[in-house]
């Protein structure tokens, strides 16, 4: 029985090359649409490498400071490191990054050779909070960091370029504003999708000259790795009251006041709500908003679809009569209606999911490079398999499709089906 | 017995603005084996009285009673086995499946028979053999001539081996040398196989070669 239902709806289909394609093609662009925003939310939001820790991951990025007449916000400034984020009970470990300039010339030692490569300014607790693999070597330590360890880590890329092998790469030094670095180990590399753990090199932030400047703010992130998930809020009282006690030393000297505001903040919220400030209402998003952009976006397609399902039944009136009169019960259409858009929409979604695949990874660079102006020159823009293929995402978009799809042919079919047949045999087109 | 009964059956169809009585308390019975031919001018109710009979419509009023059983107190499915069982169709317009072959059409009264694929070909090859067709299987609809395709649809309404052969009109669309072909092939049906056959008609030649002439008027039966 099964094997009749296959059998007519290929027919069907090969009967109706054209409503086939536009109907393929339809639940094929839908459904590339949801695995590309879904993509983009799972690249985003899931735990990928080397942010696999993002469910315990809190940020402290922004430090707003007021005086009577001015005001600013940046990073935070080295003075500030110790006192607030030093030894907090709630942090397993503390990633501090330098976000000043990212792009710089690096030299390899004994060669004329310079790349232009992609630069993060980190402590120890970088290779803590991140879990980045390390293929040869090991991380920075605290010491390293302490005594400006003139070391380097690069990415697998980094040292396949310059020295051939990973392997090869250990104690080899390259320069950077003349400064000679030994690296002393390689790690697997991040991609672009993940801004703040990507890099070519990662140098102790203490190397750079500038790195205790004084002044109001500085240009230090913080991202903080829970112990537990649940202690946000401890976290929070944790910092909250140490910028308070910050706040009445730093009065007494210098009329400075400094704001929290919602920090620290999950990965979720830094996702949604990056522009969320104490000076004016940056609005609550949300995951919601964006999932209400997508169902919009896929209205269209899906009330084009269920157009072209019902005009389809529609056309076929004629058949539906034929098989009454020659003993098909309702029931039994249904199912052949059924099945038969059934397996055009499996078959789409198929089509949807390769081809959302094909459309990230053939426009990577453009979506990895889109909020960056400098191209590292050697850095592949990695789309690593485990940011395009989430089962679940996929299992979701294949649902709904089949969902909506048998929702939208049942409907039109059982209306066809309820006709009585003369009028189907006899319906003119 | 008789084998088809229609007892004081009136159809009447409302549209919007008109209300039409299509058949006005008809009588009419059927006997095992009858070739019968209904008649009359266009619009007299000869098509609503053999949907009626096939079980295709439902009659305002009366019943209709085959084989011993009343059709009025059949379920969906229950008809739909019985037209299966019972009843082979053969229209006018042919209404062969287009996006199905010639065997595969012939096909479809056995698959809702729920018989076996190698069975089912068995048994359609075998009837489109009788209409001289063996050699089209593979062909579509529309790759036929309407005498060929009439042919298909005598073979797919025979293949289930019914009782009962309703035929509206199924020479109107053909020339006269393939309608008499066709006409052929009913009365075989009806003197080899014994199947009793109501079949409609404007051709008075082709009444006169029934057993039996029904005439109709405007809804009623004249004779
Ligand atoms: N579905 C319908 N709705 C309204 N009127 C109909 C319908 N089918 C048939 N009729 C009317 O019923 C009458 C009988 O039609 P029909 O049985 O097709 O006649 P015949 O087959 O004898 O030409 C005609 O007047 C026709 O217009
Ligand atoms: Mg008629």
């Amino acid at each position: 029985m099964i094997k009749n239902y296959f059998k007519q709806a290929w027919a069907s289909a090969c009967h109706n090359k054209v409503s086939t394609c536009l109907y393929l093609s339809g639940v094929a662009l839908a459904v590339a649409t949801v695995m590309i925003l879904s993509i983009g939310f799972h690249t985003k939001l899931s735990p990928i490498y080397p942010e696999n820790n993002r469910d315990r991951m809190a940020y402290v990025q922004t430090c707003w400071w007021e005086r009577e007449n001015s005001s600013g916000n940046w990073g935070f400034p080295w003075q500030m490191l110790d006192p607030i984020f030093g030894n907090l009970k709630n942090a397993e470990a503390v990633a501090i990054r330098n976000e000043s300039r990212q792009t710089n010339l690096i030299g390899v030692e004994g060669s004329d050779k310079e790349l232009k490569l992609n630069t993060q300014w980190v402590n120890d607790g970088f290779f803590q909070v991140y879990t980045y693999e390390f293929l040869a070597g090991s991380p920075i330590t605290a010491a390293e960091v302490a005594s400006a360890s003139k070391v380097a880590i690069i990415d697998r890329l980094t040292a396949e370029t310059m020295f051939g092998s990973v392997e090869d790469a250990i104690g080899k030094t390259i320069t950077y504003a003349s400064t000679p670095l030994t690296i002393k180990g390689v790690v697997r590399e991040a991609s672009r999708l993940t801004p703040m753990s990507y890099a070519n090199v990662y140098i102790p932030l203490t190397i750079r000259d500038d790195y205790n400047e004084e002044g109001e703010a500085g240009p230090y992130r913080i991202i903080i790795l829970l112990r537990e998930k649940g202690d946000m809020e401890s976290l929070r009282a944790e910092i909250s009251s140490r910028f308070e006690v910050w706040n009445k030393t730093l009065a007494k000297v210098d009329d400075l006041k400094y704001i929290l505001f919602d920090q620290p903040r999950s990965h979720y919220d830094l996702t949604f709500n990056p522009w969320s400030s104490p000076y004016y209402d940056a609005g609550e998003n949300g995951i919601e908003e964006y999932v209400w952009i997508g169902l919009v976006l896929l209205l269209v397609p899906a009330l084009n679809l269920s157009g072209l399902i019902s005009g389809n039944i529609r056309r076929r009136a004629n058949e539906i009569g034929i098989r009454k009169s020659f003993g098909a019960a309702r029931t039994r259409l249904l199912g052949e209606l059924v099945t038969e858009n059934f397996i055009l929409t499996l078959a789409g979604s198929i089509i949807g999911l390769g081809l959302a695949w094909v459309l990230v990874y053939c426009f990577r660079d453009w979506v990895f490079t889109i909020s960056d102006s400098y191209v590292a020159m050697y850095s592949d823009t990695s789309v690593h398999f485990d940011m395009l293929f989430s089962p679940v995402l996929f299992l979701i978009a294949l649902g709904a499709a089949l969902l909506l799809n048998t929702v939208s042919s049942l409907v039109p079919a059982w209306h066809s089906l309820r006709r009585p047949i003369v009028e189907s045999l006899n319906q003119k087109l | 017995m008789a084998l088809i009964t229609l007892d004081k059956i009136s159809k009447l169809y409302r549209t919007k603005e008109i209300e039409t009585l299509a058949l006005d308390n008809v009588n009419l019975t059927v006997d095992p084996g009858e070739f019968v031919s209904v008649m009359g001018p266009s619009g007299c109710g000869k098509s609503t009285l053999l949907n009626i009979m096939g079980l295709l419509d439902r009659p305002t009023e009366g019943t209709v009673t085959i084989d011993g059983s009343k059709a009025s107190a059949l379920g969906d499915r229950e008809l739909a086995r019985f037209r299966n069982e019972n009843l082979g169709f053969i229209f006018q317009s042919f209404h062969l499946i287009e996006s199905l072959s010639v065997l595969d059409n012939v096909e479809v009264p056995l698959i809702y028979r729920g018989i076996g694929a190698r069975q089912r070909h068995e048994m359609a090859k075998e009837v489109l053999d009788k209409v001289g067709l063996s050699n089209r299987l593979k062909h579509h609809p529309s790759q036929l001539s309407g005498g060929q395709c009439q042919r298909v649809a005598i073979a797919r309404a025979v293949v289930g081996n019914p009782k009962i052969i309703l035929a509206d009109e199924p020479t109107g669309n053909l020339d006269s040398k393939i309608g008499a072909e066709i006409m052929n092939l009913l009365h075989r049906l009806n003197t080899d196989d014994g199947r009793t056959i109501v079949m409609v008609t404007h051709n008075e030649l082709q009444a006169a070669d029934t057993d039996r002439v029904v005439r109709f008027f405007d809804g009623r039966r004249t004779e």
